[in-house]
């Protein structure tokens, strides 16, 4: 897609023209006229009137000034950013911990300063919201997740990648339980039940992947085998060994497992 | 009419802000002095950037760019099932047309909309809006000066997976509903399937709402911001329920066979929830931010009692033997209480302390007949969640990580006799779940290659305050204890221009597991590489490999002298390729290509006799197999075709195929529905083409085309396509 080559393409467009221009000996000061006059395709571009000086954010290397190419100028790191975005902003004081952060991104590799990211959605994804698009630009095997028979419909836009994960922090800073993350939404799951089914009270996701599976209902594996991980030995009255259509979907009968107000065995 | 019902939550947020934009535009965006913090920000050491302050245009005229796109969209469900079931691909896209609520074949309208509002180079006010029908269709709102930012967003959005389930249903499915039940004799519980349903398809609709406002530095002292932010949502519908009753009847008898039943549930749920938060930096010495937040959950939806509302085709009433106040699903109200504070502080630029503390209360507010008459009065449940966390640069080269997380749950409910007691519980009661997890790491960044290498460990220990019932703990598989370690390592390089490679093993080993599923040893390897030409090309692929075994947790008879422990293994891997290539700034071509095993084997026992009775003889009977392969393969590109003419393509394949079980499992599964549970066997392919065709500057007409097609080879009646063609008018007003 467009947007996985985002980078590429501003280094391609930044490189033709620099030697030419800068070759000569600027008629201006160093600065955004002087900058735009090889970089054309920024010329127009809107943005933010605090990120509209160029060098607040990039440093030009003697030789970029004079040749130009790529590597001659630096590009802002998440640091620079974070100097002004960081303070007072309780969503990015932990950025330092976060997987992304651990996995050396910056901030400019998922937002556009002089341009959004996103410029278009490609047609295979068109109901999708242009944050999850730029999140399966990278993570394919998700993407790839959210395809399968049964997903959360994000590609449908019924919901968006940033719905359950904050991309400027991890797990090793969240102050919320793991289930916490899907019952902020689910929550006539979430009990207090009387009656508990520990891997729900303990693990949405022992049973439930939440991007995708090949399963009904988001589940790691099929019935009765996801059920049977645990519950290797039934009850006999289930037959011995447990035999016939029960064997289908053990939720057929036990369908309160997510916990019930009633039922010991879980079957309202 | 329908279009103007679903635009009606975009008009509040809309109006809300348009004159909030009003109130600020006399005094928006004024020019910070040169010593004045940016926008939403401190002032930044950079003298960089203090020149941009300084620099900042002077104020001018708000400029209003706003864009009108009716679409008109056209689908033709061809195959699979009709009106009276929910087709597969109605699942996640459910559509109505509009001359005569046709759901499989018509036409309907929506509108999307773009305003924004510009000052000074800055985006005050956008609006955003998409609709894609009647039942799927979203809209946002952002307003942003210099003191304060708001915000406000709903999605509207239907689904009707449970119409699946309920093709899937026991009364469906022939003889899936029929023979071979339970009982040791069989022909008992489940022997006949009473569908009480009707004709009623399934859907649920998901309205969520948000909004919310933040305080700048620049009206709190420039050194914090205050914001407070309101969420919600509303979900209505219904969903097929189907359950089991008691001991009602003999096994085998007519009134036996009406044990287990089917529901329309009704489904009508609503959460509101305030959050505010305050975040300070004084003196940029340190950072803190204090978090509180009030949810409440009510269901709407009637509660169900056994005896009052469970009604017997075969005019068997419901005895009193079972529990005549029984609530069939019943859903409580709940309120849940947040707090949480955070701290983290930058010393020397080189060590960084983040630590944060966090507690919640869950309160149950309302109470079933039967909780009540069995005297469980309060459903209470508190966690608490700290964490402290240190980086530190110790050489331009090493970076070393600690951390450490504990994490608490108590569950404070009623136990009362009347309904929790002893000899009810079967499963043992959560009464606490105690959770530390720790670990350390370093980073050593060379030269070689561009190389990284992270060594790390962590150790988690978790214990659970549980209460047994009727089985005792040797009985059950699950325990009290996890205690676990795991050591990773980590090598990341870009070992020349444009390559990139990573590769990251784990493995990780228990003494003791609380469930099965988790690993008494796990080995997982990540790896991925990826290159980039100066010609405009990317390559990526990744290989994951995951395995996960356990033999830890045993169970025993009644009297403990026989023990048998439940074995588990399974194993992941997943594989993906992907290419990108930009010949030309005007042309941009992918593909992808994944693919996933699943296969997940444990054993499987029985017993002649309640496995918790004395002297019970367990046997083995298999160690059935799930193994699942899953396969995505997509493709397509964007093309600039013209400067007045966008073309945009993408087909993507999916494919999932293999055994749920093997042995004896696979077997009765094939005997009781042939395929439909046996096996998973099915194909989605899905083409869209669309474009762009610039009529005049101010009029853009967009034509999409898509067709999906799912074929599934296990349940014949899922089968069926869609042609869906949206054609759009966009028009620029500025």
């Amino acid at each position: 897609m467009r947007i996985s080559l985002d980078l590429l393409a501003t280094l391609a467009i930044l490189m033709p023209g620099l030697s030419t221009a800068w070759a000569q000996t600027p008629p201006v000061p160093i600065g955004n006229d002087l900058c735009k006059t090889c970089h054309v395709a920024y010329e127009g571009h809107k943005v933010n009137r605090y990120h509209s000086d160029c060098l607040a954010c990039h440093t030009p290397q003697d030789k970029h000034l004079a040749e130009g190419g790529r590597g001659t100028v630096s590009l802002p790191a998440a640091s620079n950013c974070l100097s002004c975005h960081q303070n007072n902003d309780h969503k990015r004081m932990n950025w330092e911990f976060s997987p992304h952060a651990k996995a050396k991104l910056d901030c400019r590799n998922c937002h556009g300063v002089h341009s959004p990211k996103i410029k278009e959605l490609n047609v295979g994804m068109w109901k999708s919201d242009r944050n999850s698009q730029l999140c399966m630009s990278c993570h394919k095997d998700v993407a790839a997740r959210l395809t399968m028979p049964s997903h959360h419909p994000v590609k449908e836009g019924g919901l968006s990648c940033v719905s359950c994960h904050d991309p400027h922090s991890g797990k090793q800073t969240t102050l919320a339980g793991k289930n916490e993350q899907c019952t902020k939404c689910h929550q006539n799951v979430r009990g207090p039940k009387v009656f508990e089914h520990a891997p729900a009270a303990e693990d949405c996701t022992i049973c439930h992947n939440p991007h995708g599976s090949p399963n009904r209902r988001l589940l790691q594996l099929a019935q009765p085998m996801l059920c049977l991980q645990c519950h290797s030995i039934t009850r006999n009255n289930h037959g011995n060994p447990p035999r016939g259509s029960q064997l289908r979907g053990c939720t057929n009968c036990h369908s309160a497992v997510h916990g019930s107000h009633s039922d010991p065995l879980l079957k309202y | 009419m329908k279009l103007k019902a679903s635009l009606v939550l975009t008009l509040p947020a809309l109006t809300l802000l348009a004159a909030s934009l009003q109130a600020a535009e006399p005094a928006a965006a004024p020019a910070p002095p040169a010593t004045q913090a940016p926008a939403d920000a401190a002032p930044t050491e950079a003298p960089a950037v203090e020149a941009t302050a300084a620099e900042a245009p002077p104020e001018n005229a708000a400029a209003w760019d706003i864009v009108l796109t009716p679409r008109l969209f056209l689908f033709d469900y061809f195959d699979g099932v009709g009106e009276d079931k929910t087709h597969y691909l109605e699942r996640y896209d459910y559509r109505e047309s509009f001359s005569n609520n046709d759901t499989r074949s018509g036409w309907y309208a929506d509108l999307d909309l773009d305003i924004t509002v510009s000052k000074e180079d800055c985006d005050l006010f956008v609006l955003e809006r998409r609709g894609f029908g009647e039942h799927n269709h979203r809209g946002s709102a952002k307003y942003c000066d210099d003191a304060l930012s708001a915000y406000g967003n709903y999605s509207h959005y239907r689904s009707a997976t449970g119409g699946i389930d309920y093709l899937y249903s026991p009364g469906q499915v022939v003889p899936g509903g029929v023979g071979g039940g339970g009982g040791v004799g069989g022909g008992g519980f489940v022997n006949t399937f009473t569908d009480d349903s009707g004709t009623a398809l399934y859907g649920i609709d998901r309205t969520s709402y948000a909004a919310g406002f933040k305080l700048k530095p620049s009206v709190l002292g420039g050194w914090a911001t205050a914001s407070v932010d309101y969420s919600g949502y509303q979900r209505e519908g219904n969903k097929f329920a189907p359950f089991l009753l008691n001991s009602i009847g003999t096994p085998g008898s007519g009134t036996g066979q009406q044990r287990w039943r089917g529901i329309n549930l009704a489904v009508d749920e609503r959460m509101n929830r305030i959050g505010m938060t305050l975040s300070a930096s004084p003196q940029k010495r340190f950072e803190l931010a204090y978090e509180v937040s009030y949810e409440e959950f009510k269901n709407s939806a009637p509660e169900l009692q056994m005896q009052r509302d469970i009604t017997d085709p075969a005019g068997i009433a419901v005895p009193n033997n079972t529990d005549p106040l029984a609530s069939l699903f019943y859903v409580a109200d709940t309120s849940l209480v947040t707090h949480g504070i955070r701290f983290s502080k930058r010393f020397d630029d080189r060590w960084l302390v983040s630590a944060g503390y966090g507690m919640s209360w869950l309160d149950q507010d309302s109470f079933s007949a039967y909780e009540t008459a069995s005297g469980h009065n309060e459903g209470k449940i508190s966690t608490d969640n700290a964490y402290l966390t240190l980086n530190g640069r110790v050489s331009p080269e090493v970076t070393l990580e600690g951390y450490i997380k504990h994490y608490n749950h108590d569950n404070d409910s009623s136990f009362g006799d009347g309904l929790i007691n002893t000899g009810t519980l079967i499963a043992p009661r959560i009464n606490s779940i105690d959770s530390m997890d720790y670990g350390v790491s370093a980073d050593w960044r060379t030269d070689f290659m561009k190389s990284g290498f992270t060594a790390g460990w962590r150790h988690l220990d978790r214990e659970r305050g549980l209460t047994y019932g009727s089985i005792a703990p040797p009985q059950s598989l699950y325990r009290e204890d996890t205690v676990s370690d795991e050591v990773y390592f980590k090598w990341s390089a870009r070992p020349a221009q444009g390559w990139t490679a990573e590769l990251k093993p784990s493995y990780l080993w228990s003494d003791k597991t609380g469930l099965v599923v988790e690993p008494e040893e796990a080995f997982l390897l990540k790896t991925k590489a990826s290159y980039a030409s100066p010609s405009g090309w990317v390559a990526s692929g990744f290989y994951d490999y995951k395995n996960r075994k356990n033999d830890n947790n045993t169970f025993t008879d009644g009297d403990g002298s026989i023990s048998q422990n439940q074995s588990l293994e399974g194993t992941l891997h997943s594989a993906g390729l992907s290419m990108n290539y930009m010949p030309r700034d005007y042309l941009n071509l992918y593909g992808n290509l994944y693919w996933m095993q699943d296969d997940v084997s444990n054993y499987l026992f029985s017993s002649s006799v309640q496995r918790w009775n004395p002297a019970v003889a367990f046997t083995l009977v298999d160690e059935p197999n799930y193994k699942i392969d899953s396969y995505v393969f997509n493709f397509g590109g964007d093309w600039d075709a013209s400067e007045k003419l966008n073309l945009s393509a993408s087909y993507t394949y999916t494919r999932s195929k293999g055994d749920v079980a093997s042995g004896t499992v696979y077997d009765q599964l094939v005997a009781a529905t042939g395929t439909i549970d046996s096996i998973i066997d099915n194909t989605l392919h899905s083409f869209a083409v669309g474009g762009d065709y610039l009529l005049s500057e101010k009029s853009t007409i967009k034509l999409n085309y898509i067709y999906d097609r799912y074929n599934d080879d296990a349940y014949d009646l899922l089968s069926g396509g869609v042609h869906t063609l949206a054609l759009g008018f966009a028009y620029t007003m500025q």
